[in-house]
């Protein structure tokens, strides 16, 4: 089973007035498992079943492998699905279920069996080939899902939100499993999920959809670093990117209801900008900070997450150390320069700084 | 939602009794009235209490030659309707559910308005065309091309003719359209995806998870079938041909003044009831699962 490379080009897909792909041009790599992230109604799923073939579309061309699959049904596309719902036939024994697409593929008994018991070592089903799918859990039903397309050894395996009725546990032992196997199986893999954890901790290559467009696509690390919009900024980590509105005058950028600190960014003078910067990476306790009004404090153990106020803009913070935070308490909140992303406020797309000068952030005006 | 009101609970019983007995009393009516002469119930009415003389009475009737044709007519047009009627169920069903056609929402209403049209309406026309099946369409080369053709086939007196006008009905491709559309899409899906056609994936998942369907309405046409009269009526006139619907009545006296003998009349109403009962009793486990669409 070699992986082959996907390419959609010019997708567009309307339901009725909502346009749910707006021209869509993806690559998707040989062997490489990408995430499609998006919230609910991006158009996500509708791209995957179009990959599929389970979607007919209204524009745009689709290649498998260097092959132009778009008016070629779904069984001859080359790909395996996992559904949300596993989809499992309810009449049939979980080693029926995964053998079912093998044979009407004309496979002989041998082989079948031969990959059904190597479908089910690899998930550990050994013990469940008998059983109904009525007759397992919700995460063993998803297993024989996962089974029965990767007992089918296709080029391209499709997986359509498949850990979303699982219970949180389930779902993080699902994701370390589901890598394992994409490492070991090698087939290129196109997961969709809500879920930007899911996304974070699987992908090679995480594609953000939003309102039928690509927000962004890239490496996880560079959609959590170097988001491309507020909407990426906004939607990536657990707690997202803190957005703050600020001005930008001179060379240096004036947060509303704060501070200011030196940014050399491509923008007119007295433009409203957008400052983001991750949780982690401010601190908390510099005496030349800005000042922030603690509001609440959550406790999880490993770390805290504060919320505090800079003026009327809220601010979240995550704490590891020991110290305690009570309501009504002033922090002085400051970060490297290097750490922020300064986005148009209008827009919402990233403005690049074109240098960065290693500055902190200075509550006391702003002194080249 | 369970009440468990004790007044309520007595209410209950209570209107499940008298249920039971306007279900069970003409049953347990016919089978004292079997059981007693001719001429107690010419004197006294329908027996309340079972009388000594069933076996004697139902052999009587068995010994009736035409008794036996008559059972196996009823089970061969029975059988013929519901394997039909289960057979065009389940595919119109399947085409209204799974193709999407501009005219599938046509022809699904078309099948539903039928409904409206059963067979006792229609009964007229129906014949006329089972006497001469070719007549509508001789009619029409006539009109098209002006030839007139002699071909004719007569329906009447046949298992195709008792059988064919009972066959086509709209309540069963709208008891499996129900279910297909309880059926998660996603299995279809899963089914294109592993390859599947559209007649694989009737055969191999649709059909096995609509076993409880199949009994269901089988058990319902085969009752309904097995105990119509008027169609049976209308279609047969040699005697080899009846049905035991018809049986029954024949023990009615056809000329005035001979005496009507009503115990033999139930005793062979009895005697007709016994496969219905069978095929109840087979069937009523997946029947209840089918009417209740927990088949799954």
């Amino acid at each position: 089973m070699s992986a082959a490379a996907i390419r959609v080009q010019g997708l567009s897909k309307r339901f009725g007035s909502r346009l749910v792909m707006n021209d869509l041009d993806i690559d998707f790599a040989a062997g490489q498992f990408t995430v499609v992230l998006g919230p609910s109604g991006c158009g996500k799923s509708t791209l995957l079943r179009s990959i599929a073939g389970l979607e007919e579309t209204d524009r745009g061309t689709v290649h498998i492998g260097g092959a132009d699959v778009t008016h070629i049904p779904p069984q001859h596309r080359g790909c395996a699905m996992v559904f949300q719902n596993y989809a499992l036939y309810p009449h049939m024994s979980v080693s029926d279920n995964i053998g079912y697409a093998l044979k009407l593929a004309g496979l002989d008994r041998k082989e079948r069996e031969r990959r059904i018991s190597e479908a089910a070592e690899l998930l550990g089903l050994g013990a469940l080939l008998d059983r109904r799918p009525a007759q397992l859990s919700g995460g063993q039903r998803q297993r024989v899902a996962i089974g029965r397309a990767i007992a089918r050894r296709q080029r391209v395996l499709l997986f359509d939100e498949p850990l979303s009725n699982l219970d949180a546990k389930l779902r993080q032992e699902m994701r370390i499993e589901l890598r394992r196997l994409h490492d070991e199986i090698g087939a290129t893999t196109i997961f969709v999920t809500h879920d930007q954890t899911e996304a974070m901790t699987l992908a090679d290559h995480i594609v953000l959809l939003n309102n039928g467009l690509v927000e962004q696509a890239g490496t996880p690390m560079a959609l959590y670093h170097q988001p491309r919009t507020t909407f990426v900024a906004g939607f990536i980590g657990t707690p997202p990117m803190n957005l703050l509105t600020a001005r930008h005058e001179g060379h240096d950028i004036v947060v509303d209801g704060g501070g200011c600190f030196p940014a050399a960014i491509k923008a007119n003078s007295s433009a409203a900008v957008m400052i983001g910067i991750r949780p982690e990476a401010i601190d908390l306790d510099d005496p030349r900070g800005m000042a922030a009004v603690v509001e609440a404090a959550e406790d999880l153990g490993s770390h805290r997450v504060i919320y505090a106020r800079i003026g009327q803009q809220r601010v979240l913070v995550t704490y590891s150390g020991t110290r305690t935070y009570v309501r009504g308490e002033t922090l002085r909140l400051s970060f490297s320069s290097q750490a922020i992303c300064c986005f148009d406020a209008i827009s919402g797309e990233r403005i690049e700084p074109y240098s960065t000068r290693p500055a902190s952030f200075l509550a006391e005006g702003c002194q080249p | 939602m369970v009440e468990r009101h004790p007044l309520l609970k007595t209410t209950i019983l209570i209107l499940l009794v008298v249920g039971l007995v306007f279900a069970l009393g003409p049953i347990y009516l016919a089978l004292c009235s079997a059981s007693v002469t001719s001429r107690q119930i010419l004197v006294h009415g329908l027996a309340l209490l079972p009388g000594r003389h069933l076996w004697e009475n139902l052999r009587i009737v068995l010994r009736d030659a035409h008794i036996g044709t008559m059972l196996f007519n009823s089970c061969v047009v029975s059988l013929i309707v519901v394997t039909g009627k289960l057979a065009l169920a389940s595919t119109s069903a399947f085409a209204a559910v799974y193709f999407r056609s501009r005219i599938r929402h046509v022809v699904f209403w078309g099948t539903f308005v039928t409904l409206l049209l059963p067979l006792e309406v229609r009964i007229v026309p129906t014949y006329a065309v089972a006497s001469d099946l070719f007549e509508p369409l001789r009619r029409l080369i006539a009109a098209v091309t002006g030839l007139h053709l002699s071909v004719s086939i007569n329906l009447l007196d046949s298992y195709a003719g008792l059988s064919l006008p009972l066959m086509a009905s709209a309540t069963g491709t709208f008891l499996f359209r129900q279910f297909y559309l309880t059926v998660p899409t996603e299995l279809s899906e899963a089914a294109r995806m592993d390859g599947a056609g559209p007649i694989r994936f009737f055969i191999d998942i649709l059909l096995p998870l609509s076993k409880a369907n199949f009994a269901a309405l089988g058990t319902i046409v085969f009752l309904g079938t097995w105990k119509d009269y008027m169609w049976p009526l209308v279609a047969t006139s040699r005697p080899d041909m009846r049905t035991i619907s018809l049986g029954i009545a024949t023990f009615l006296p056809t000329e005035t003044g001979q005496p009507p003998e009503w115990n033999l009349v139930m005793a062979a109403a009895l005697i007709a009831l016994a496969p219905p009962l069978f095929v109840m009793g087979v069937t009523q486990r997946w029947f209840v699962r089918g009417v209740t669409g927990i088949g799954k």
